[in-house]
């Protein structure tokens, strides 16, 4: 198996590490005080967005100094019981470890990844005991975390130091690619090298598995970028112009609170395109309104796992309507300007017409007036009055004039 | 002219005010006769047909018998599709109902509720209790086109009237006493086109008949009608269906919208409007009325309006031209 190059060029050592330089001093000034006795805070509170190397310091920090790293992530159950059972004994004075500790034995250093990751319910007391195996301040107690929560994490965030890990800035990615191309004995264009620093935004990880993409032959324009947030015209002519249904589909997962415009972007380009033939708009029209009863489900009566169902099947309409030919020309979706906008004039003249002259002496609803009594009525409008209404009128549209 | 005069319209100036001048439905005005001559035993009425057939009139009527001119002071005359939740029933209709004392000249308050099929299950069953307890000082006159849309019971509190379509030579004898007191020259060949197109529906007769006269400045010709209809709600549904045939799938979805942005109906509406044509053109059968079924279920089950009327026109558009 090919080894994954984030692995084989995963630091050993804490300089190895691109980037942070602060964070990295504060850690290892932490660690030290620590096994000289200094020990304010109970724990070191990692915090920053994904791969940027927090956990990589933590084992780089305990390789160099030779600590065991006990690590609970979030793929452990994490209730109060399974953390005293996984590592409460590694603080209790009276246990063998203790006893082992001033000869060959390492020391231990317990890690608390993905610790907001934490479940409040699934997780019952989970971060409490996080709290009470620090506060007994004798084995170093390491967390990380992407984004804190201010209320769950206050006591966290209040008795541990917290570190901040910041993202990479694009000349730091730059060495890191060009210190593992040199490595690898690769030769990568520099606009590819552009592209994956420009798409990686800041995160290592991400760097150095495009490159690794890129130097297997994949066309990285096509593979995914995490938390890519498009906006909704770009996001717009990038789906209507591919033709791959992975792209389509890592798009819109990576863009998914536009879905719905998306959704209704492209019916419109369906029942405007002059290239797709009626009996092909048929077939697409009938999957879109498909769709479209998935959409109201999920929004009439909150049933919000149906959203895996419209995940599953935008993307395949969309690469078979773009298949039949519709085209993104960066219009506003017809429909909805026209009935929303262009005509709430006419629907609040017609309203304040049926309120102001003829409620209650009219002995119809406001309903039977406009679908029976306004079409006939039109030509005794006053056009100053009522100008959105008599220029519907006069357009032949709807309503008898003279 | 303008709206400040409401009897600039013919349908409310030509309104009959007693039972005798109320065209045709000659089984309900008897029995409606008989039923006043005994005002303190009047029941609950529940007057059902189709539009334009005298319902509301003859409710009217009825406030005028009880109240004379000052109807208006001891009746509640509500539209339930308008206001068709059940807090119309529990604010309104409760409060109207509770504070009155019957007297020996308004023997009870009356309440006329158009459009009553219109009306949620839930309110119905609220508005049944409410007709019971306050039998003593309130009457109610419900008003429907579907009586299989009023809870059954309902029904059975009431004394169910059911109105006929007018027929021809009726309708054909009311449009001509307008014409006289408009002293409007209007031929016979254009009051029989007038009531072919509006098949007995009263209503749409006169409004019909005033837009003819006023388009043609006095002298109304045949084809003065056919232009109108098709500028009127059942003919513009009618013009989307003929675009459909036609193939011209985009002007018909632009016509639709246009029509629905103005007139501001729902998509379920709609649907029903294009029920009826369908029907009126002879192009109803089982594959067009069960592309419309599914789309008014899809409505129902809050789906996007635009959405699904636009895939409706399509496959009806596919199903007129045999694919699909």
């Amino acid at each position: 198996m090919k080894m994954l190059w984030t692995e084989k060029y995963r630091p050993r050592v804490l300089n190895e590490i691109v980037g942070n330089e602060e964070a990295k001093r504060e850690l290892l000034k932490w660690i030290v005080d620590w096994q000289r006795g200094v020990r304010d805070n109970p724990g070191v509170l990692l915090t920053g967005p994904p791969g940027i190397g927090k956990t990589t310091a933590v084992y780089a920090l305990a390789n160099e100094l030779s600590f065991h790293v006990v690590e609970l992530n979030a793929s452990d159950y994490r209730t109060a019981q399974s953390i005293y059972a996984k590592v409460g004994h590694l603080t209790q004075s009276n246990t063998l470890d203790s006893f082992t500790s001033g000869g060959g034995r390492r020391n231990i250093l317990i890690f608390f990844d993905e610790i907001d990751g934490i479940d409040p319910k699934a997780d019952t007391g989970g971060l409490k005991a996080v709290l009470d195996i620090a506060s007994r301040k004798e084995v170093p107690i390491i967390a990380a975390a992407n984004v804190p929560d201010p209320t769950s994490h206050k006591e966290l965030l209040k008795s541990f130091k917290v570190i901040e890990f910041k993202p990479l800035t694009p000349r730091q990615i730059t060495i890191l690619l060009k210190r593992i191309i040199a490595a690898e004995g690769l030769s990568i264009p520099d606009e590819v090298i552009d592209k994956i620093i420009r798409s990686s935004r800041g995160d290592a990880r991400l760097a150095v598995n495009l490159l690794q993409e890129a130097a297997a032959g994949v066309d990285i324009d096509f593979v995914s970028t995490p938390m890519e947030n498009l906006p909704f015209d770009i996001l717009m002519k990038r789906l209507s112009s591919s033709i791959s249904i992975t792209e389509i589909r890592n798009l819109l997962s990576s863009n998914s609170n536009q879905i719905e415009d998306v959704f209704y972007a492209y019916f419109d380009m369906i029942l405007r395109s002059g290239s797709i033939s009626l009996g092909e708009k048929i077939r697409l029209l009938r999957e879109w309104s498909k769709l479209d009863i998935l959409f109201g489900r999920m929004n009439k009566k909150r049933y919000f796992s149906l959203f895996r169902y419209i995940n599953m099947l935008l993307p395949w309409f969309i690469y078979s309507a773009n298949r039949a030919g519709a085209v993104y020309d960066g219009r506003i979706p017809q429909y909805r300007l026209r009935l929303f906008i262009l005509n709430r004039g006419a629907r609040e003249e017609l309203n304040n017409l049926y309120n102001t002259y003829l409620k209650g002496r009219l002995h119809c609803s406001y309903r039977k007036f406009v679908l029976e009594v306004f079409p006939y009525v039109c030509g005794y409008l006053k056009g100053d009055e009522y100008p959105s209404l008599t220029k519907l009128c006069k357009s032949g549209a709807y309503g008898v004039t003279w | 002219m303008s709206f400040s005069r409401i009897d600039t319209l013919w349908v409310e100036k030509y309104r009959p005010k007693t039972l005798d001048e109320v065209v045709d439905q000659e089984e309900v005005v008897a029995s409606l006769k008989n039923i006043m001559n005994n005002i303190q035993e009047m029941p609950h009425l529940l007057f059902a047909g189709p539009p334009g057939t005298g319902k509301t009139t003859l409710a009217l009527v009825i406030a005028r018998m009880l109240y004379g001119d000052k109807w208006r002071e001891y009746t509640l005359e509500l539209n339930a599709s308008d206001e068709r939740g059940i807090n119309v029933i529990r604010e309104k209709v409760k409060v109207f109902s509770q504070y009155f004392t019957p007297t020996k000249e308004v023997p009870f308050k009356l309440v006329i509720l158009d459009e009553a099929d219109m009306m949620t299950s839930e309110a119905q069953t609220a508005l049944r209790r409410i007709m019971e307890i306050y039998s003593r000082t309130t009457r109610f006159i419900l008003i429907c086109n579907y009586l299989t849309r009023i809870i059954s019971p309902i029904q059975s509190r009431c004394a169910t009237f059911k109105f006929k379509r007018i027929p021809r030579e009726l309708a054909i004898k009311y449009l001509k006493s307008i014409c006289e007191s408009e002293k409007i020259n209007c031929s016979d060949d254009v009051l029989e086109r007038i009531y072919e197109v509006s098949a007995g529906d009263l209503r749409r007769a006169i409004n019909l008949l005033q837009s003819v006269v006023n388009v043609s400045g006095g002298k109304p010709k045949v084809s003065d009608v056919d232009e109108i209809v098709g500028k009127v709600t059942p003919g513009v549904i009618s013009g989307i269906i003929e675009k459909l045939r036609l193939g011209e799938f985009k002007e018909a979805v632009d016509k639709l919208f246009e029509f629905k942005a103005v007139s501001g109906v729902d998509g379920q509406e709609v649907i029903k409007l294009i029920l009826n044509e369908l029907m009126m053109k002879n192009l109803l059968n089982p594959k067009t009325a069960e592309i419309l079924a599914k789309y008014d279920f899809r409505m129902t089950e809050g789906a996007y309006e635009e959405v699904q009327l636009t895939a409706m026109l399509a496959e009806l558009a596919g199903a007129f031209k045999g694919t699909g």
